[in-house]
């Protein structure tokens, strides 16, 4: 079982750097490494470093700029756990603040309505109530807006800032018995998979193609980009989703030669060095969309910026057809 | 260790770091993907400069089938822009983070060569910054001394800081394997398939020297159907099938070898899945091939201690020298792996002098990387260097050359090429590199 109060993603047993050979094929799908070709800046660099004896202190610009899309960790040679260990690395170098707790108030119920799934949703689909609204009618009667949304913890796990003792066995605990967990977060992603126990968790893009008829509205004039963290987060599952959803529709997807998502960065909170829209050209190259589809809602002023055609984040293009 | 390392951006300023090296006669050692295995590009002091910093693709020309980018790019970031466009390049090597220019300067193998030709003879311009600072575009018809200088030339001569290179458009392949028990059997049928231009790809890849296996994939239908009408027949070996019978009555007679069995089934098991990835797969064909293998190299032959001495030879000489290197492997290792492949050559090339390609090959040079599987055991450096030793006195005693070709072990290159040879290579660069700044102690 996870370590839940130092917000461990997945089971003990996590190494260090000492797998890393250096071969840097975690490189060839880093969107950092595209801007900047700057060896330490990605996470064979990083890992070099500490192989070298570098603190994690001395790792903070490198580890700042990752934007844990998790693109590096299908590839790795060694099976590293890359996400994780980036993770690790900032809050070594920037654990040193508290994270801001955000609980449900006394208002709000402290868990979902009984044999409900929970949606969590992210903080800018929480603002749009229409989104909010829209995706938990889509996915079902069954399904509900967790009023817990553990966005507090994935802006602790993405900062590396700590969270007040005892926040995430609360947050466990606010969905505990569910069957079906739906987040549109994927660092939340991996810690679900990790700690909750019985419970199918799926990013928003495959419930919502899983449980609507958004696939068969793609067709070869749309490029589907998939949410890399969610992707990444349980790549050996998810390859064959999408690819299936490739061969039976016939869309353009943002998976390059090693089936890995492309991402554009967005999805990160606070600016850092990968320009989303600079990505999001790269994504659209040799790519004539007509229609870009996006799963992560944070992808969509990017794609609107580098493309004139229309952009749909997933949920409006599923409710589209329902 | 370098005293700093430089990321290179654009050829100016790698011109003026190599003029400021003559000046101040500071080794300048230029790194790519750093994927040489004899310390090429380990810097004993001076400057690293770090060439993925020039990584652009710039034109894509899909009509006349070309590309130029800057040198730095991996190959796999190359292929990922053709792809873009429904292309890919001729051939590189399967290590998907070998990059453009530092491939160019070794030759690039992989098992389209014997078809295709290596890396560097896919090259039909470069912009070089030579060692004193000039920067030159070079090409068969322009400066061509210099083209064929840098190319195969090991960064001697010059940094390669763009290319132009021939393009395809993109094929899945059909791959089929052949299984034989007896190695000297798969390397002859190698020579045949390869004289033969009887598929598109071809080489061979053991799990022990009485099982290895000869893989043939092909571009097309049509080739494919060429391939089984005319020379099924003629291949030794057996399909996975009738190798399996074989390989079980074998081992069934000799109990004494169970734990070999049961290490060929471990590899059987782990390693089939591997080249079979169902979302690499599309009917029938491999999608992406170089991902694929590439990642199933570094997983089961990777690590952090690797040791891949080489011999490369003439066809007349490659059956003798491999199975000589593979008696040596048996005297080092329980376990080990051999890759063989050929490279279609293009005769007489200025380039070829001094390089990879063996002096006597005509047509075809073969290669074979002798790689021992260390398994997390402890081996001290100096019996990896003896082994490695033996591999490269094979070549001396044969008259052949190195796919590795400098750094650690350039002191078999004056034992294998001559002095006179040598030395007249060392004069052209002492003309063009004066203060001998330029990847110092890799050939010279």
């Amino acid at each position: 079982m996870a370590d839940l109060h130092n917000h461990r993603l997945s089971a003990p047993g996590i190494t260090g750097a000492e797998p890393c050979n250096g071969c840097a094929v975690c490189t060839l799908s880093c969107p950092v490494w595209r801007e900047t070709n700057d060896l330490m800046m990605t996470f064979c660099g990083r890992m070099r470093a500490v192989q070298s004896g570098a603190a994690p202190a001395d790792l903070r610009a490198s580890v700042e700029a990752c934007v844990l899309c998790g693109s590096c960790e299908p590839v790795c040679s060694f099976g590293m756990n890359t996400v994780e260990r980036t993770l690790a690395l900032r809050r070594e170098a920037f654990g040193a603040g508290a994270a801001q707790s955000r609980r449900p108030t006394a208002a709000e119920p402290a868990s979902c309505r009984a044999g409900t799934r929970p949606l969590l949703l992210n903080p800018l689909l929480r603002e749009r109530p229409d989104h909010g609204g829209n995706i938990a009618a889509l996915l079902g009667r069954d399904v509900s807006v967790a009023p817990d949304s553990g966005e507090d913890i994935a802006e602790a796990l993405e900062s590396g800032r700590r969270l007040p003792p005892g926040r995430i066995p609360e947050f466990i605990r606010s969905i505990d018995g569910a069957r079906r967990i739906v987040t549109t977060d994927g660092l939340l992603y991996r810690l679900l998979v990790s700690n909750v126990r019985g419970a199918r968790v799926m990013g928003l893009g495959e419930a919502l193609l899983t449980r609507t008829d958004l696939a068969s509205q793609l067709g070869p004039d749309d490029l589907y980009v998939i949410d890399a963290r969610t992707y990444h987060a349980d790549f050996a599952r998810l390859v064959a989703l999408y690819d299936g959803l490739r061969r039976r529709t016939g869309c353009m997807t943002n998976l390059d030669l090693h089936r890995v998502a492309t991402p554009t960065g967005a999805t990160r909170t606070g600016r850092g060095i990968v320009d989303p829209v600079r990505q999001a050209r790269w994504i659209l190259e040799g790519r004539p969309a007509r229609r870009i589809v996006v799963e992560a809602i944070e992808d969509k002023a990017p794609f609107a910026e580098a493309s004139n055609v229309p952009v749909l984040f997933v949920a409006d293009a599923a409710y589209g057809g329902s | 260790m370098a005293h700093g390392v430089v990321v290179a951006r654009t050829a100016k300023m790698v011109a003026e770091i190599l003029k400021a090296a003559q000046l101040h006669r500071v080794p300048v050692t230029v790194r790519g993907g750093g994927l040489t295995t004899e310390g090429e590009t380990v810097s004993y002091g001076g400057l690293q400069l770090d060439m993925r910093g020039m990584s652009r693709v710039l034109h894509i020309d899909a009509e006349a089938r070309t590309v130029r980018a800057e040198a730095g790019i991996y190959w796999h970031s190359l292929a990922e822009s053709l792809r873009r466009q429904g292309m890919d390049y001729l051939s590189a090597p399967l290590n998907m983070t070998s990059t453009v220019g530092g491939t160019l300067g070794v030759g690039g193998i992989d098992i389209n060569s014997p078809r295709l030709g290596c890396s560097a003879d896919q090259a039909l311009a470069c912009l070089v910054v030579t060692p004193t600072g000039d920067i030159v575009e070079c090409s068969e018809g322009l400066n061509r001394d210099l083209f064929e200088r840098v190319l195969l030339g090991y960064g001697q001569f010059g940094v390669i800081v763009e290319a132009t290179l021939r393009i395809r458009p993109f094929t899945p392949i059909r791959m089929h394997y052949f299984y034989y028990s007896s190695l000297r059997e798969a390397l002859e049928d190698l020579k045949v398939l390869i004289r033969a231009d009887a598929a598109d790809y071809v080489g061979i890849l053991t799990m022990l020297d009485r099982a290895i296996n000869l893989l043939v994939a092909f571009d097309s239908e049509e080739r494919e159907r060429e391939f089984f009408a005319s020379w099924r027949g003629r291949v030794r070996g057996y399909g996975e099938a009738g190798f399996a019978l074989r390989t079980a009555g074998y081992y069934l007679a000799r109990p004494w070898k169970v734990r070999e069995a049961l290490y060929l089934l471990d590899r059987k098991r782990t390693l089939l899945p591997a080249f079979n990835l169902p979302h690499h797969i599309k009917d029938g064909q491999i999608v992406d091939r170089t991902v694929v293998f590439s990642h199933a190299v570094w997983r089961f032959w990777g690590g952090k201690q690797m040791v891949i001495p080489d011999l490369a030879t003439s066809e007349e000489k490659f059956v003798e020298a491999i199975l000589r290197g593979n008696e040596v492997c048996k005297k080092y290792f329980d376990r080990y792996t051999l890759y063989c492949v050929g490279i279609k050559l293009r005769d007489g090339l200025p380039r070829y002098e001094l390089s990879c390609i063996p002096p006597d090959a005509r047509e075809f040079a073969y290669g074979c990387e002798f790689e021992p599987m260390l398994e997390g055991r402890a081996y001290s450096r100096d019996y990896l260097q003896s082994f490695k030793n033996e591999i490269y006195d094979i070549g001396v005693e044969m008259g052949t050359s190195y796919y590795r070709f400098g750094g650690m072990m350039k002191g078999y290159i004056r034992r294998a090429f001559g002095d006179e040879l040598v030395d007249r290579h060392l004069a052209m660069k002492m003309e063009a590199d004066p203060a001998m700044v330029l990847n110092r102690d890799v050939i010279f």
